[in-house]
């Protein structure tokens, strides 16, 4: 052995790090709440301090997010909540002082083909050397860029568009990679158990989805969790419309003929809202049960005259009035700040870019803190791994594979007349619950159901 | 499959067709009479959607009665129309001497353009005017409900076809614009303004595509991106149809959107493959369309 000292024998030896997981901090609101670390909760923090080296002190210059989405294009609704939601949060920590006095700036480029979005990735990092990125990039696109990102050694904090095969193959230990969204396979497991909850006595289903790996991957999933949890229901039609259709009336028209007792839709963006207002000439809300996996993505183009009462709709990680704001302030000043600043209500994307720059910024000061030396990306990555975060939707548990994680909102549509869009019925939101949705294997163990460990998604359905 | 569910999938058929129809009229009247290749053509459309959506838009939140958003559509197709007359001056006069080659590059160009322009206008979001959507209501239909607003897509479609005919077949100056499209010089020689006719016609193929877009906008909304679909589909019409024919773009299109409503309904996993097995087809049996010119010796 070398005289020298190596890291791990340091970590070894002057190790200060405290290992704590907890649940169920204390609420604040505002963004110097957000900024403090949440009650009762201690993140994985190492001193890694080499002896007889200086500890590094706080850089000067400003530190750059990097924002990777579509900003051409049918989706540049997905690129402008991204951007829109790093924007805000840099705002507010710049307001506070920035992060250890460092200022944010947000930059953005967009992705499109797989080797446009990894191109663009690699030029944040090694010409704009950026120090963490995000985004939504799709499901193609994730795959793609994921094993450059642990190479370049640059945190990424997905919004949703990871997918089971990044999940499961291509980065199943991943330490630079962070999903601050569901992963796409999440939400066809909370439709099958809306279904199941709403629906027990359905039998038939069918499907009108975007013809492309998500639109396919959502079906089938949702239909293959429904296989075990509720045998008797079986799928009579699905029909797949090209992203970007401008026309559904001949799906509508075959998947009311078929006498479905329930409909699954994941289109999204335009497509939802293209979908909602020819189902509804053509009678297909009033006529059966409609199931929306994806539609709120489109939450400010949902007018009432599209979206009428009555549809079910998911909200993947977070929807603006869950928390209610009465109980949970932080939402409510997050809700109203970003709509003045954008006249818009915050998608989900919005919230998930902003907890995980706070993720971010929390796991710089407490390794700081305890260390007195600025984190390198490897520290703040693994200071942020098995903590949590305080966000608008509530406490988000962060897994040691990155995933973030809150219960599920979903709900009935009605039209609130303190709205101008078709909003969720309080009086039918309800949570699915994360040990529900995600692989036993990237919960924390408090969370685990059932317990179990390297099982892949389709074994953890088929093993219900 | 039931037999009031056969008409309703007819009639669906028909107004896919009806509104591909619009699309590849403007670009059958430009290859047909010009020799260019518009890829362009969906920026347009997609912008007609966008200026009539701004018109209604602002109309509605004006609180005008219902008769001024219907005139929001020819007006904004008018609109679009006269962003002829700064393209066609500016870009395609220089094409019409050029091979195909360079007004598909050149106008894809242009599209993108188009695209980045309305997204850094309007924004990225959907943006919806249903305002005549809602106010036509449904009909029903043998028991099945049916949105009015499609019969306005048919009529306004027909309208069209009927009085480009008449126009092209029908009229002095359709007989002029036949001839030249034939023989440019010889037309010039006998004292036809080539340039300004070339302008006229320009000013009608583009107004019809932001007509399109306006009068398809009620069923769908305006969205970023919106015009590249329709002008891949657009372009099987017209081969599919034969280059440059009005009548093969018609029968193409109704045979498309009636295979597609079709498949959809017996075979919704081919949806689109039925669509470009026509095409793959009609280009086997008859390359030139079925209603196309023979190809001369340099064309083949």
């Amino acid at each position: 052995m070398s005289g020298k000292t190596s890291r791990r024998d340091f970590v070894k030896t002057a190790a200060a790090g405290i290992v704590g997981f907890g649940v169920g901090a204390g609420v604040g609101y505002g963004a110097s709440q957000m900024m403090a670390p949440p009650t009762g909760v201690a993140p994985t923090v190492t001193k890694t301090v080499e002896l007889g080296k200086t500890p590094r002190g706080v850089p000067k210059e400003p530190i750059k997010i990097g924002i990777v989405s579509w900003f051409t294009g049918p989706s540049t609704m997905v690129g402008e909540a991204c951007y829109g939601g790093a924007r805000f949060a840099a705002d507010e920590i710049n307001k506070a002082g920035g992060i250890l006095g460092r200022k944010i700036e947000v930059l953005k480029r967009d992705c499109g083909t797989p080797e446009v979005t990894v191109d663009a990735v690699r030029r944040f990092v090694l010409e704009d050397k950026v120090d963490l990125m995000g985004g939504d990039v799709g499901g193609s696109n994730c795959n793609a860029i994921v094993p450059h990102i642990e190479q370049l050694k640059v945190p990424f904090f997905f919004q949703c568009s990871t997918t089971v095969k990044e999940v499961e193959e291509l980065d199943p230990n991943p330490l630079y990679v962070f999903r601050t969204g569901e992963q796409n396979l999440a939400e066809p497991n909370v439709a099958a158990q809306l279904i199941v909850r709403e629906f027990p006595n359905a039998k038939r289903i069918a499907g009108i989805n975007p013809d492309y790996v998500y639109g396919r991957e959502a079906m089938m999933y949702t239909m293959k969790a429904l296989n075990k949890l509720a045998p008797h229901m079986e799928s009579v039609l699905e029909t797949w419309p090209p992203l970007g259709a401008t026309d559904f009336s001949s799906h509508i028209t075959a998947v009311l003929d078929a006498k479905p007792d329930v409909v699954i839709t994941a289109c999204w963006g335009g497509d939802f809202v293209t979908f909602a207002k020819q189902a509804t000439a053509y009678g297909l809300f009033q006529k059966t049960n409609v199931v929306s996996i994806l539609g709120s993505m489109a939450l400010n183009s949902l007018t009432k005259d599209i979206v009428p009462p009555g549809v079910w709709m998911l909200q993947r990680d977070y929807y603006f009035e869950a928390p209610p704001h009465n109980l949970y302030p932080l939402n409510k000043w997050f809700v109203e700040t970003y709509r003045k600043r954008e006249n818009k209500f915050p998608e989900f994307d919005v919230m998930q870019i902003f907890s995980g720059i706070f993720a971010y910024k929390q796991a710089v000061e407490r390794v700081y803190a305890a260390t007195g030396s600025y984190p390198e990306n490897e520290e703040i990555c693994r200071a942020i791994q098995n903590s949590q975060v305080v966000s608008p939707a509530g406490h988000r548990v962060i897994t040691s594979d990155g995933q973030f994680i809150n219960p599920l909102p979903y709900g009935k549509t009605w039209h609130d007349p303190k709205y101008p869009i078709a909003t969720i019925d309080p009086k039918t939101l309800g949570f699915i619950m994360p040990e529900y949705v995600y692989n036993p294997k990237s919960l924390p163990p408090v969370l685990q159901y059932p317990l179990g460990t390297g099982m892949k998604y389709s074994d953890w359905i088929a093993s219900w | 499959m039931d037999p009031e569910t056969v008409v309703i999938i007819i009639l669906n058929g028909m107004f896919y067709a009806l509104s591909l129809f619009l699309i590849t009229i403007g670009l059958n009247i430009l290859y047909g009479f010009m020799k260019v290749l518009n890829i362009a053509h969906g920026g347009l459309y997609a912008t007609g959607a966008f200026l009539t959506w701004a018109l209604m838009n602002t109309a509605a939140k004006a609180g005008y009665p219902i008769y001024i958003l219907w005139l929001c559509i020819p007006v904004g197709a008018f609109l679009v129309g006269l962003l002829a007359l700064v393209i066609e001056p500016l870009l395609f006069k220089r094409l019409y001497r050029l091979r195909e080659e360079y007004s598909l590059l050149a106008t894809f160009g242009l599209m993108l353009v188009f695209d980045d322009s309305l997204r850094m206008i309007f924004g990225g979001s959907p943006l919806s005017a249903n305002q005549l959507y809602n106010w036509m209501g449904t009909l029903t239909i043998l028991g099945k409900s049916y949105p009015t607003y499609n019969f306005v897509i048919y009529a306004f479609a027909i309208a069209v076809a009927l009085g480009l005919w008449i126009f092209f077949f029908k009229t002095k100056m359709g007989r002029i614009l036949r001839g030249t499209a034939q023989d440019r010089e010889m037309s010039a020689c006998l004292g036809v303004n080539v340039s300004i006719l070339y302008t006229e016609t320009f000013f009608l193929a583009v107004f019809i595509a932001g007509l399109g877009g306006a009068i398809y906008l009620p069923a769908t909304n305006a969205y970023s991106g919106m015009g590249f679909e329709p002008i891949v589909l657009s372009f099987a019409v017209m081969i599919i149809g034969g280059l440059g024919s009005l009548k093969g773009a018609l029968v193409a299109a109704s045979m498309i959107g009636l295979v597609r409503a079709f498949g959809i309904a017996l075979m919704p996993e081919l949806e689109l493959a039925v669509v470009f097995l026509i095409l793959i087809i009609t280009l086997i049996v008859r390359p030139r369309g079925l209603f196309g010119k023979k190809f001369t010796r340099e064309e083949k």
